[in-house]
């Protein structure tokens, strides 16, 4: 994890909240998110809803069944490249 | 394939699916007026036509336009499904609901018959559409095998066989030739109570219920059997065939429906109050005992006035039961419709500082709960009301009609609290 977080990895785990509050906390966190840096959301299930507003705001995002809950998503940038590197090496693991 | 953006990207303006909410409550408001202005008389057994207009304002203008409005928005989200052209079915459906409802509520209240005549019209319409856009988009549903795709497919279907049999009553009450075919009035209930309003809540449940009420989920056989199980016996007795194995059939499995969601939602993971969570527990509660007292008719047949069994068991199933969830499932639809539309009206990306209202701020807590508590006090006072119309009909309409006023109220509230960010937002200086 210290690696992860050494290559720019903001996580936010919002398995114990009820919809949309991981919703809203996924925006507030991404308001703060540094250029290199990537958020790694932890859910209980596959979020459709934000997929949509993460587009429009300008972010890419990579969902996959999490290790450590349900379903997890990774949230980056457009065109931030240190940041999509990043998740492709965390991701790809 | 992405569903949920696809959903959203087709989804239609926030006013679209929010007239169909804003309508339940006013027809809730025009039945609870009508049992203020009908008086004991209405309840005094359950064959008044005044109490057939009333129940009619309540299943199709409350429960049935909530859930075409909810079916058409969530059908995306629940079940990635694709339904074309939302916009416009929305509009043309709700367009043909509403003076359907009011001319057959009125024409049933009275026994008008050109009334009668428009609503079956209009009705008929309104039925075929709704029937035939959402069982094409079911049936090519991605997960069409899911306990909660086949329940909403049987709600569909047994929504289609009520609204059959209730068009070819209509048309019996408004002068058809073959007249009134009373042997069908039971099958419609039935149908329509269970095979409609019954599965389509056990199919939503399954997904709401562990989705904002943090639960465990209801157990997988429970889930793959109940609705196949309700909606056979409710076909078997609907037709007379082994009628009393079927009813008993019918009760238990909404029984224990009704008793898992109790217990799951008493092992939720965050146990903080929400009005949704209270109007499903009135709701289900309101099912159980709608239970008992059927399962005390049939036991004691000679021991219970005839017509007031009948009457408790409607007024629990369709105002306690299906009012409730309604009411509850309202509360959190609309509030997320205004904050989800709110951020794809008000991107991020173009603003550098929003003012967006957060979910808990679109509806306060303090107005539901105070609305909550006024909807419980009319559905105890409407159910005492059937045991005895003298003592309470008045106290329950009265209440309701307050319960109803501030649901719609609320939701109104939502609206605005939507229309005044858009002008806050937009008038910022660097505003989209």
């Amino acid at each position: 994890m210290d690696t992860n977080m050494e290559r720019g990895e903001q996580l936010l785990d919002v398995t114990d909240l009820e919809p949309p509050e991981p919703l809203e906390r996924a925006l507030e966190a991404l308001d703060h998110l540094l250029p290199g840096q990537y958020l790694r959301l932890l859910l209980r299930r596959e979020p459709f809803p934000l997929y949509a507003l993460l587009d429009d705001d300008g972010f890419l995002h990579l969902g996959r069944r999490g290790e450590g809950s349900p379903y997890e998503v990774f949230v980056w940038r457009r065109g931030d490249a240190v940041a999509e590197t990043a998740v492709g090496e965390v991701a790809g693991e | 394939m992405n569903y949920g953006a696809l959903s959203l990207e087709q989804a239609p303006a926030l006013d679209v699916p929010v007239r169909f909410f804003l309508t339940a409550p006013a027809f809730g408001m025009l039945a609870a007026g009508a049992l203020l202005v009908g008086g004991p008389a209405v309840l005094s057994s359950r064959w008044t036509p005044q109490l057939l207009g009333v129940t009619h304002l309540l299943t199709l203008g409350f429960l049935t336009v909530t859930m075409f409005g909810a079916l058409l928005q969530l059908l995306p989200v629940l079940a990635g499904v694709n339904i074309l052209r939302t916009r416009l079915i929305s509009t043309v459906l709700h367009g043909l609901l509403v003076p359907g409802i009011l001319a057959l509520g009125l024409g049933l209240w009275s026994g008008w018959s050109a009334g009668l005549e428009l609503a079956v019209v209009m009705l008929a319409a309104a039925c075929l559409l709704f029937a035939a856009v959402v069982l094409r988009a079911l049936l090519g549903a991605a997960g069409r095998g899911q306990p909660s795709v086949v329940a909403m497919t049987g709600a569909v279907l047994g929504f289609s066989a009520t609204a059959g049999l209730g068009l070819v009553l209509a048309a019996g009450h408004a002068g058809a030739r073959f007249g009134i075919l009373r042997n069908l009035t039971d099958l419609h209930a039935r149908l329509g109570l269970v095979g409609w309003v019954g599965v389509l809540v056990v199919g939503v449940a399954y997904q709401v219920v562990p989705m904002f009420q943090l639960t465990p989920a209801y157990p997988r056989r429970l889930s793959t059997w109940l609705v196949p199980l309700l909606l056979v016996a409710v076909s078997a007795s609907a037709v007379g065939l082994l009628s009393a194995p079927a009813d008993l059939v019918t009760a238990t499995g909404l029984a224990v429906f009704a008793a898992f969601t109790l217990v799951l939602q008493s092992r939720r993971r965050r146990r903080r109050a929400d009005v949704t969570l209270a109007y499903w527990r009135l709701a289900v509660m309101c099912l159980l005992v709608a239970d008992g007292i059927w399962a005390v008719a049939t036991l004691l047949p000679h021991g219970w006035p005839a017509q007031i069994a009948p009457l408790a068991m409607g007024v629990l199933y369709i105002v306690g039961f299906g009012t409730s969830v309604i009411s509850g499932m309202l509360y959190k639809i609309v509030p997320f419709l205004v904050w989800l539309h709110l951020q794809r009206r008000l991107p991020r990306l173009h603003q550098a500082k929003r003012n967006l209202p957060t979910m808990a701020e679109i509806i306060p807590a303090t107005r539901m709960g105070m609305q909550f508590r006024v909807h419980c006090a009319g559905v105890l006072a409407l159910v005492g009301a059937a045991f005895h119309p003298q003592w309470a009909t008045y106290a329950a309409g009265g209440l309701l009609m307050a319960a109803w006023a501030g649901l719609w109220l609320n939701l109104w509230n939502a609206v605005r609290c939507y229309r005044q960010a858009i002008a806050d937002n937009t008038a910022l200086p660097d505003g989209a």
